[in-house]
């Protein structure tokens, strides 16, 4: 049954193979290319982004810082006797620098006791207003390392305010002499955050944020949140997915955190990839049901032929009916037009088979021994003479036997008919061999009505006759008929001399051949009536032994007079 | 051979999916600690937390987390051991947090010796932080002409519904309320003090707010026109020319320390150490008075400017033994009174 859908299935096969699967491969591949070439479209621009705001902010805190250093080695800056010039030259020093930062700075210029000697705004912000006494926030990085600039996140107490503060304390023969401060508010670097669209978080090292265009990340404290420190490339947070670039800048004072919402991206590349995924299922599911139904459909004038084609192996020659006009209908019609002309040859084999059947048997079954009515003639002729009577008797059965030897066109006939004409030859036999014959005939009533060949009993009984006599005086015949193991056996045994192993031999040889060219004719006769009529299995065997008889053993089959016996083997 | 096709579809279809949903690492660190960062708990207003914080952070380098919740709450996470464990439990007044001192780890600051003898660290493992007296927060553009001076004043039928007070279960500010009010109108006696809690209940109109921050935001916002707090939270909302003003109960204000104590079994003991030596510091300390609104419990940091000094204010002590044993019972009586009243109004409010 599998081997016989081969063709279908490898059909299907081709159909998904060089359909289906490469579609979904394709479309899957491009899926992904398509996806990672946003991501990580998306990743290098907020890379970008991070790299950009990191480096400005380096750039702006390097400037100020510079610029810090530069007006602390001024001897008057805490001399608190500022001249109008001193005061324009500072001003146009830090102006100068702001200008060209794109950002501004308040200047504070304190003394020991954090007293405002100078500064550029009215108001000190609340983180530089600490009591002289209290070493806190950027007073105590300052004093904690005198000379050196120290760079500061600093948050007012009460308000959002918060600024990035990069103060000196200054020293002047191993002592401080007063704090100059630069507070550069978060304000002033809003200008960075604009210019991309990622979101961005400058906080310090702590995680303190200066400033923010991001609330997602940013606890009530002001701080990053912890999911955001210990994130790496990716965060998924609160059902959002997000990139992440992080670097520090500025001697890894600040921590710059760039995050890209990708949420809309990987959505809408997982509904599109889900959508054409269903397709794709449904599509396939589609094809495998309708290639099936197709190709089905396709194919089923091939199995059509194939299966005629079987059958003709197996000897039934039928004709293919094929609807469709396709090239399949002009293999169909060149086969029906060989297998008609086929079937026609056969037939006419047949039938030449038949009449050359029925003639040969025809022919074998009027060759009567010449010897016997040579014989029986010269017995009549004797009897004549000597018995009249019998001699008329003999007559009649002669006559009798030759009538029903030359009558009608009847191939087969009872056994039971066969039986009574057989008496004739018998009775004819007892004249002409008085008491030196005898014979007894067993024959099972079932058989009776057996069909057998005309005129086969009789050649048997002369078989005995011909070669049982030899030297002796009687001879005792045994007719025998039965049906054994579904075939109707008939047995003729004598107790005469016997054949020699040469005779049966060249007897059984005889019975081989299809051309009877010796003197022998009886037995070869039935045989061959027998063969031609019921072919192989059926026919003569002689069994015998030089001075223990013979025995004819004739094998048939069963036919019934009833039965509708025609059928005549090919 | 079909099936091996729908395998290696699935297969794909699987890669796909999987690569979609790779590559989070972030998500699961939400609660864990980072390796050597300080966990802090903490009751105190956000605005009182992050300048010290930030200061600690600065100067030591240590990173510091911090969980700010109410006081109850928090001990309970810390009895549970709740993650991310909690190294300092900072803030919480006395008559809570000295009730669950079996959680604390035994130590001494190196600053125990400038804390005035009052504040000192009589059991070895709570440090005294700061000096926090009760006292009744009033918005005055609220109260009109009523006169608010005391206890007594608030059981004005002016003021029904307008009160507002957190639950002495949740909040220790407001059990340090109770116990200033069973001590201040008790005479002294606290069982005599109930009969005020009963009438004092009435007044609530069965609002009864769950955390203390409710309670300053609560007056300074306007839904209430007083508040029973405690004298730092209040001070925030205080300006020169503002409408929020502080009202030291003249029938007697209990002030006392709140602490800041090392919890047992920590595995940042030095770190920790460092934390409470850093706030009661002198800096943290002149820091705390000078701009963050409360009294330091050191002797060489002075008096709040902007306060009254405490010589002015009529100070009552209670029975911090008395007080501890009667904790539970206390809370649960007042929870009782204020149910009552919840009875009598039909249910109204929450």
């Amino acid at each position: 049954m599998k081997k016989e859908k081969y063709f279908l299935d490898e059909l299907r096969k081709l159909f998904i193979g060089y359909a289906i699967i490469p579609v979904v491969v394709f479309t899957i591949a491009c899926g992904l290319v398509f996806m990672a070439v946003m991501v990580y479209g998306k990743y290098s621009m907020n890379k970008k982004s991070n790299q950009y705001v990191a480096s400005e902010i380096d750039y702006i805190l390097t400037e100020y810082i510079e610029e810090l250093d530069y007006l602390s080695e001024d001897p008057s800056l805490f001399s608190n006797d500022y001249n109008s010039e001193w005061r324009t030259s500072l001003y146009e020093s830090i102006y100068g620098v702001s200008n060209n930062l794109g950002c501004k700075i308040h200047f504070y210029i304190l003394d020991t006791n954090r007293n405002c000697l100078l500064s550029s705004s009215d108001e000190i912000p609340s983180y530089l207003n600490i009591p002289s006494h209290t070493d806190w926030g950027i007073y105590h990085s300052m004093n904690s390392e005198p000379g050196e600039t120290k760079v500061q996140l600093m948050n007012s107490w009460k308000s959002s305010e918060r600024a990035l503060a990069m103060g000196k304390a200054v020293v002047k023969d191993d002592s401080i002499i007063g704090y100059l401060i630069f507070s550069l508010d978060s304000d002033q670097l809003r200008f960075l955050l604009e210019k991309a669209d990622t979101q961005t978080i400058i906080a310090d090292r702590f995680g303190w944020i200066l400033l923010s265009n991001n609330a997602i990340f940013m606890n009530e404290s002001n701080q990053v949140k912890e999911e955001l420190k210990n994130s790496g490339k990716y965060i998924s947070y609160l059902n959002n997915m997000y990139l992440v670039s992080n670097q520090t800048t500025y001697h890894n004072a600040l921590n710059i955190y760039t995050i890209s919402d990708i949420q809309n991206i990987v959505v809408s590349i997982a509904v599109s990839s889900a959508l054409v995924i269903t397709t794709l299922i449904g599509m396939t599911a589609w094809v495998l049901i309708s290639s099936r139904k197709a190709t089905e459909k396709k194919t089923s004038d091939f199995y059509k032929i194939l299966d005629v084609m079987e059958r003709a192996q197996q000897g039934e020659f039928n004709n293919i009916v094929i609807e469709s006009d396709n090239e399949f209908r002009i293999i169909a019609d060149t086969y029906n037009q060989t297998i008609n002309s086929l079937r026609k040859q056969m037939e006419n084999n047949q039938k030449m088979a038949e009449l050359v059947a029925a003639s040969q048997n025809k022919q074998l079954q009027s060759q009567f021994n010449p010897h016997f009515l040579f014989n029986t003639l010269e017995n009549i002729r004797y009897m004549c003479k000597i018995e009249p009577s019998i001699a008329e008797r003999m007559m009649y059965s002669l006559s009798n036997l030759l009538r029903y030897s030359l009558a009608g066109n009847q191939t087969e006939v009872s056994l039971k008919e066969d039986l009574a004409h057989l008496e004739n030859y018998i009775n004819i036999l007892k004249y002409r061999y008085n008491r030196r014959f005898s014979c007894e005939i067993d024959i099972a009533p079932e058989v009776m009505e057996c069909k057998i060949p005309k005129l086969v009993l009789q050649p048997m009984i002369e078989n005995s006759v011909k070669y049982g006599f030899g030297n002796q005086d009687t001879l005792h015949v045994e007719l025998k008929a039965y049906i054994h193991e579904d075939k109707l056996i008939m047995i003729c045994r004598d107790d005469g001399v016997g054949m020699t192993p040469s005779l049966l031999s060249e007897l059984t040889a005889l019975l081989e051949q299809e051309e009877n060219t010796s003197r022998h004719s009886g037995i070869y006769n039935i045989h061959r009536r027998i063969q031609l009529l019921y072919g192989r299995p059926y026919g003569v065997e002689i069994r015998s032994m030089e001075g223990h008889g013979t025995t004819l053993v004739v094998t048939l089959p069963p036919h019934r007079r009833d039965q509708n016996v025609t059928d005549i083997n090919s | 051979m079909k099936k091996r096709w729908n395998c290696g579809i699935t297969a794909l279809f699987f890669t796909l999916c999987l690569t979609a949903c790779s590559g989070s690492p972030g998500d699961t660190a939400a609660k864990n600690r980072s390796p050597g960062e300080l966990v802090i708990y903490c009751p105190h207003p956000l605005e009182f937390i992050n300048p010290i914080v930030s200061e600690f952070e600065m100067r030591t380098g240590i990173e510091v987390t911090v969980y700010n919740s109410g006081t109850v709450e928090l001990l309970d996470m810390v009895e549970n051991k709740e993650e991310p464990l909690c190294d300092v439990f900072w803030g919480g007044s006395l008559s809570t947090t000295s009730s669950r001192n079996q959680l604390f780890e035994p130590y001494i600051s190196e600053n125990e010796p400038m804390i005035h003898e009052e504040f000192r660290n009589t059991e070895g493992n709570m440090t005294r932080f700061t000096d926090l007296p009760s006292v009744l927060m009033v918005n005055k553009n609220l109260t009109g002409d009523l006169v608010i001076e005391g206890y007594e004043d608030l059981l004005q039928p002016e003021l029904k519904g307008k009160i507002a007070m957190c639950s002495p279960s949740t909040s220790s500010s407001a059990n340090e309320h109770l116990i200033n009010m069973l001590y201040a109108m008790g005479k002294g006696d606290p069982e005599n003090g109930w009969a005020y809690v009963e009438e004092f209940c009435l007044q609530l109109n069965g609002r009864l707010l769950s955390s203390s921050s409710e309670v300053y935001h609560g007056v300074a916002d306007g839904r209430f026109a007083v508040g029973l707090t405690f004298e730092e939270g209040a001070s925030h909302f205080v300006d020169d020319d503002g409408p929020v003003e502080l009202v030291y109960m003249k029938e007697g204000v209990i002030s006392k320390a709140d602490s800041v104590c090392i919890i047992k079994g920590t595995e940042n003991l030095k770190k920790a150490k460092e934390f409470v030596n850093f706030v009661t510091g002198k800096d943290a300390q002149e820091i705390i008075t000078s701009s963050l609104g409360r009294r330091s419990v050191r002797m060489d940091v002075e008096e709040p400017a902007y306060f009254p000094s405490k010589s002015s204010i009529h100070l009552i002590s209670d029975d911090l033994d008395l007080v501890n044993d009667k904790k539970e019972e206390w809370i649960l009586k007042f929870d009782q009174i204020y149910r009552s009243t919840l009875q009598e109004h039909g249910g109204e409010g929450s």
